[in-house]
C-alpha cells in the first residue's frame, strides 16, 4: 500500500481554503514588496496556479520526491515516548528525507516552478543553512545557478552547512547588516532579488513573504499532512491533535491545512527561548502583534516604537521575529491554538526522543517534542500525530557544547 | 490641520515649471547624526532652493536601500529615533517654511504600529505633505490611502523600470497623486556612477499616458546625472549622495554640495 497521493486528490486538499484575490488570509497576507518586485509577484501567482493545475508539473514534482527525496516519509508509532508521555504518539519522519528535513519538499516545488517561467537562477536566505542546503540541493539536481544569503554571525556558527551549500555548488553571500541573522538575510535576498528579478527566482524558505509564497509554500509543503492523513487511515487511527514546531510556520501548515476539516486540534509549537522579555524568544503568536515584515501583514515581534525586535532561540530554525500569515490567522480564528516551549524544554526532549526512539530530532522539532512531556490535555489518553521537521545531525555539536555547560 | 497641504506639492511643480526649470527633491534620514542635525540640514537644503523634503523614517529592515541609507538607518535608530521625533522634525521645518514639501518616506511597519489613522492625522498636523512608503504596493495602498486621504496627506506611489505603461496608467488614475515617483534602476538606493543606459525609454513611456508629474530617484548623486534626469524628467530626487555627507560633514558643507547640483537642475 501506498501512501502517496494521486494529483487530482493533492491538488483538491492543497489548493483548498486559498487566500482571498488580494492574497489575504483573513487580515493577514497581501503584498508588501517594492513595485520593482509587484510584477515579478503577479506573475509568479500565474505560474504557480497553471503549474499546481497541470498533471504533468505535478508528477515531475512527484517524481523526485519519490526517487530523490525518498517520499513517502515513514509515519512512526512511538511506543516508548508514548507511555513516557502518556498518549499514542505518531511521528511523521520529515528527518527522513533527503538533506534531513521538510525544506526539500518546497525548494524542489519551487525549482521545478523557476524553470518552467524560463528563470536559470534561484536565491535564498538561511538561518541555520537547512533551507540554505534544501535550495543548494534542488538547484544543483535540476541545474539552477544559486545564491544563497546568510547572516555574518550565522555563518560563523554554522560552518558545515556553509561548506555543505558550496560543495552543491552554491554561492554564500555573507550579510553584515543589522543583526547579521535570518531577519537580515532575508531582508538581503529581498534586496538582491528587486536588483536582479529579471533573471531570478527567489525560493522562500518558509510560508512567509508576499503573496503567492504563503499560499504555494503551503501547497509544496501540504504532502506533509496528505501522506499523513492516507498514513493514518490505513493505520487505522484518528488523531485527536495534530502538533508541530512553528518558525516560519512552512512545516506546521504543511501538516495542519489537511487535518483542518477534522476534528483534530492543531497546536504550533514556538521558540519560547529563555523568557518571556523582548529578545529572549521568537514566539510571534504568543507575544506578538499585528505587523508588516518581509512582504506580508501577520504578527510579529515589534519594538515599543514599531521597529523589528530580534528574537532568540536556540534553535537557528525558529529564531525569527514574523511567522507566515495563514498561521496568524488560525490562531485568530480559534482553529489552532499556539504554545511557547523554552530552550530548556527543547533541549530536554532532544535527550530524551534520542534515548526513548533512537531519533535524534532537530532541535526545531524537539520544541515540538518537547510540548509532549507537559501533558497538557484534558481526559483520557490521545492520540497525536507529531511533525518531526528535521533530524539533529546539524545540531549534535551545539548540543554535546550545550549539555556540557550545563552539567 | 492645514487642508490645504496637497497644495504645496502641486504647487512646487507649477513654479518650477513656470521657470522653466524642474523640482528638486532632497532625501535625509531623520536622526542621523541627530534630530537637530537633520533639522538644520532640512533647514539649509531649503535655503539652497531644494522645492521638497524627504524625511527619512529609519527602519530596521530597510529592504528597498542600498547600504549607505541602511547604515544612516541603523545609526539613528541606535540613537534612539522614533516616529515622533520625524513628526517634531518636521513640524520645526513646517514652521520656518511654509512653502517647502515635506514627505515622509518610511516603511510600513513603524505606521502601522503607532496606528495608520494615528499617524496621518500627526502628519497633517505636523504639515506633512505626503507619504512614500516602498514596502507598500499599490495593491495595499488602499489601507493607508483611507486615512491619509481623510487628513489631507498625499499618497505617493512609486513607479519601476518594471512596471510598464499600463499598470503605471491604472496605478496614476487610481491613486491621483500630486507627483509620482519613478525609481531609474531595478535595484536599491544609492549613488551610482551614472544613470543606467536607456532609462529615460520607459520613463518616458509612462510620462506621456501621465497627467501627473513625475520625479526621477535612486542613483542620481553628480552634477552629470542630476543634469541628465533632469532633461528628461520633472524633477529629480537626491538621497544617498546626501546621507553619506550628512553622517560627517556640517549643513552648511552638505548644502553646498547639493547647490551645485540644484543649479543644473
Ligand atoms: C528541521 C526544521 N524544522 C522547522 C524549521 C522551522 O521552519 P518552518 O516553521 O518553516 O517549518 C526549520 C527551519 O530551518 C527546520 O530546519
Amino acid at each position: 500500500m501506498t501512501a502517496f497521493p494521486d494529483a487530482a486528490a493533492f491538488r483538491a486538499t492543497a489548493c483548498a481554503s486559498p487566500p482571498d484575490e488580494r492574497g489575504a488570509f483573513g487580515d493577514f497576507g497581501g503584498r508588501f514588496v517594492p513595485e520593482t518586485l509587484m510584477p515579478a509577484v503577479l506573475e509568479l501567482e500565474g505560474a504557480f496556479l497553471e503549474a499546481i493545475n497541470d498533471d504533468a508539473f505535478l508528477q515531475e514534482w512527484f517524481d523526485l520526491l519519490r526517487n530523490y527525496v525518498g517520499r513517502p516519509t515513514a509515519l512512526t508509532y512511538a511506543a516508548r515516548l508514548s507511555d513516557a508521555v502518556g498518549a499514542d504518539v505518531w511521528l511523521k519522519r520529515e528527518d527522513l528525507n533527503h538533506t534531513g528535513a521538510h525544506k526539500i519538499n518546497n525548494t524542489l516545488g519551487q525549482g521545478l516552478l523557476c524553470l518552467r517561467m524560463g528563470k536559470r537562477r534561484v536565491i535564498a536566505e538561511t538561518g541555520a543553512g537547512q533551507h540554505g542546503v534544501a535550495t543548494a540541493t534542488a538547484a544543483a539536481r535540476l541545474g539552477l545557478d544559486c545564491t544563497v544569503f546568510m547572516g555574518a554571525e550565522d555563518i560563523e556558527r554554522q560552518a558545515l552547512n556553509v561548506f555543505r551549500m558550496k560543495l552543491l555548488g552554491a554561492d554564500v553571500v555573507e550579510v553584515t547588516s543589522g543583526t547579521q541573522t535570518l531577519k537580515d538575510a532575508t531582508n538581503e535576498a529581498l534586496r538582491e532579488w528587486v536588483t536582479r528579478v529579471r533573471d531570478t527566482h527567489y525560493i522562500i524558505g518558509s510560508a512567509v513573504g508576499p503573496h503567492p509564497f504563503p499560499w504555494m509554500v503551503r501547497a509544496f509543503q501540504s504532502v506533509i499532512g496528505v501522506e499523513a492523513r492516507l498514513q493514518c487511515e490505513q493505520a487505522g487511527i484518528k488523531p485527536d491533535i495534530v502538533v508541530a514546531c512553528v518558525g516560519g510556520g512552512s512545516n506546521s501548515i504543511g501538516i495542519f491545512h489537511p487535518f483542518r476539516e477534522t476534528d483534530a486540534g492543531l497546536v504550533g509549537i514556538e521558540a519560547g527561548g529563555r523568557g518571556t522579555r523582548p529578545g529572549e524568544h521568537g514566539a510571534s503568536i504568543s507575544y506578538g502583534e499585528p505587523g508588516i515584515l518581509h512582504g506580508s501583514r501577520s504578527t510579529i515581534l515589534s519594538t515599543p516604537t514599531g521597529q523589528v525586535q530580534p528574537a532568540h532561540s536556540i534553535s537557528a530554525g525558529l529564531d525569527y521575529p514574523g511567522v507566515g500569515p495563514e498561521l496568524a490567522y488560525l490562531a485568530e480564528t480559534g482553529r489552532a491554538r499556539f504554545v511557547p516551549i523554552t530552550d530548556d524544554e527543547a533541549l530536554d526532549a532532544f535527550v530524551r526522543l534520542s534515548e526513548l526512539e533512537g531519533i535524534v530530532p532537530a532541535l526545531e522539532s524537539a520544541h515540538a517534542v518537547a510540548w509532549l512531556f507537559r501533558g497538557e490535555w484534558g481526559g483520557q489518553r490521545p492520540t497525536i500525530l507529531l511533525n518531526l521537521s528535521g533530524r539533529g545531525d546539524k545540531d549534535v555539536q551545539q548540543v554535546a557544547r550545550m549539555l556540557a555547560e550545563r552539567s | 490641520m492645514n487642508r490645504q497641504t496637497p497644495g504645496r506639492l502641486e504647487a512646487a511643480f507649477s513654479r518650477r515649471e513656470d521657470e522653466g526649470r524642474k523640482v528638486f527633491v532632497a532625501y535625509l534620514t531623520v536622526g542621523d547624526p541627530g534630530i537637530q542635525e537633520s533639522l538644520e540640514l532640512a533647514d539649509a537644503l531649503v535655503r539652497q532652493g531644494v522645492d521638497i523634503i524627504e524625511l527619512g523614517v529609519p527602519f530596521s529592515d530597510p529592504v528597498a536601500d542600498g547600504p549607505t541609507i541602511q547604515a544612516a538607518s541603523e545609526r539613528a535608530l541606535d540613537r534612539g529615533t522614533s516616529l515622533d521625533d520625524v513628526f517634531a522634525v518636521a513640524g520645526a521645518l513646517r514652521a520656518r517654511h511654509p512653502d517647502v514639501g515635506i514627505v515622509l518616506m518610511g516603511y510600513a511597519n513603524p505606521f502601522h504600529h503607532y496606528g495608520l489613522a494615528e499617524t496621518a492625522r500627526r502628519s497633517a498636523d505636523a504639515g506633512v505633505d505626503g507619504w512614500i512608503v516602498p514596502d507598500v504596493s499599490w495593491e495595499e495602498s488602499w489601507r493607508f490611502r483611507e486615512h491619509l486621504n481623510a487628513n489631507g496627506v498625499a499618497w505617493i506611489p512609486l513607479i519601476a523600470p518594471t512596471t510598464g505603461p499600463q499598470r503605471a496608467a491604472e496605478m496614476l488614475a487610481d491613486t491621483r497623486p500630486p507627483f509620482a515617483y519613478y525609481v531609474s534602476v531595478t535595484g536599491v538606493t544609492g549613488v551610482r556612477s551614472g544613470l543606467p543606459e536607456g532609462w529615460d525609454e520607459p520613463y518616458r513611456a509612462i510620462r506621456e499616458a501621465a497627467g501627473t508629474p513625475i520625479v526621477l530617484g535612486f542613483g542620481i548623486g553628480n552634477r552629470d546625472s542630476a543634469a541628465g534626469a533632469a532633461a528628461v524628467a520633472d524633477g529629480v530626487v537626491v538621497g544617498s549622495a546626501i546621507v553619506s555627507r550628512a553622517a560627517t560633514e556640517p549643513a552648511d558643507a552638505v548644502a553646498t554640495f547639493v547647490r551645485e547640483l540644484r543649479d543644473v537642475v
